[in-house]
């Protein structure tokens, strides 16, 4: 975009009103209408320049607008996209960076939780009671579990909790806090009978993978379910 | 002459005029509903004060966001700095960019080959 030829009009009354005014022996009505013409352009050019700036004033309010929205539907999204929508808590591909990412800084130990014989109390009392159940479940976890700890849900009834820095010694005592919480009162949303949970608790050191982590812990998970669920394993 | 001071709003600078002390400040976002209501005590200030002579003048202007009727009289604003400077006075303007916003960084360029008298300094800040 060149000046010029954006104002060629202005350029022209520019050059034409230099012109004028080097002359010295034109008559006044000569001078007069040059500064007229003048004064035209100048009345022309404030009035253009006055709707532009009101017309982007409003574009980049609109814009603004815009943007903000779009700023906060990226956060929306963002939080959909890393967490459970029932539970709120992290969902299976988040939790998973969450232990990798840990894992590379430092030692970490996990639990995974699995409901036991969830799918009676589907069978039972419904999937929306299922759901209430699961629900309230979580906060039992969240309520033993400490600041640092992350709690995923990564199956339709198995959850698990990262504790950064912890030793397999302390993540067991989180572990039987949850386990004995469960046992030690019914869930509000099912007064009638008590909702248990197998637990799977495994240690790795910094810089181990998340495979191994994971593994040891389902594997203890598994050894529980098989000693007759309601019961914390560890490996 | 008395300081001008004026609190940020969401679409409105914080202005620190201190006269005595020839330090002039306009920090925050500027889309004001009429934005000639809001510059123009500002500019009669500027244009009312009667500085002692030889006094250095530095204008800090740390603006993140301007609409284009802000601008407009920004322009007037600082004319009248370019106008001090012209008569004697050594004018600073200090204008602070996010070192990410290329646009806002070329206007401050742009504003050193207008205001040929200002001392115009670009700063460049880490977006916060």
């Amino acid at each position: 975009m060149d000046l010029n030829e954006l104002f060629r009009e202005e350029s022209d009354v520019l050059n034409r009103s230099q012109d004028v005014a080097a002359q010295t022996t034109l008559s006044a009505e000569d001078y007069r209408d040059a500064l007229l013409m003048v004064n035209r352009h100048y009345q022309r050019l404030m009035r253009e320049t006055y709707r532009m700036i009101s017309r982007s004033d409003r574009a980049e309010r609109e814009l603004n607008r815009v943007n903000e929205q779009l700023h906060q539907l990226a956060q929306e999204l963002e939080y959909k996209a890393s967490h459970d929508p029932l539970t709120a808590v992290w969902n299976r591909g988040a939790i998973i960076q969450r232990i990798t990412q840990t894992l590379s800084n430092g030692a970490a130990a996990l639990i995974i939780l699995d409901i036991d014989h969830f799918k009676r109390i589907n069978d039972e009392f419904g999937h929306p009671m299922g759901d209430k159940v699961i629900c309230a479940l979580v906060s039992r976890i969240q309520a033993h579990c400490p600041e640092e700890a992350s709690i995923g849900r990564i199956g339709g009834e198995e959850f698990t909790v990262l504790l950064p820095h912890y030793r397999l010694s302390d993540a067991v005592i989180v572990a039987g806090a949850i386990h004995a919480s469960l046992n030690a009162s019914p869930l509000a949303v099912l007064p009638g009978q008590l909702v248990t949970a197998s637990l799977g608790v495994s240690y790795g050191k910094p810089g181990s993978d998340f495979e191994t982590l994971y593994n040891n812990a389902d594997v203890a998970l598994y050894d529980a379910k098989n000693h007759g669920r309601n019961r914390v394993f560890f490996r | 002459m008395q300081n001008l001071v004026i609190a940020a709003t969401e679409s409105t600078p914080e202005v620190s005029f201190d006269f005595a002390a020839g330090q002039f400040a306009l920090r925050g976002e500027s889309w004001p509903e009429n934005a000639a209501a809001f510059y123009r005590p500002l500019l009669d200030a500027l244009e009312n004060w009667q500085p002692q002579p030889g006094g250095d003048v530095e204008v800090n202007i740390a603006l993140r966001y301007f609409n284009s009727s802000s601008t407009k009289m920004l322009f007037s604003l600082f004319d009248l700095f370019n106008q001090r400077a012209q008569s004697g006075q050594t004018v600073a303007l200090n204008w602070f960019f996010d070192a990410e916003d290329d646009v806002s960084e070329e206007f401050g360029q742009e504003l050193a080959l207008d205001f040929t008298d200002l001392q115009v300094n670009l700063q460049a800040e880490m977006a916060s």
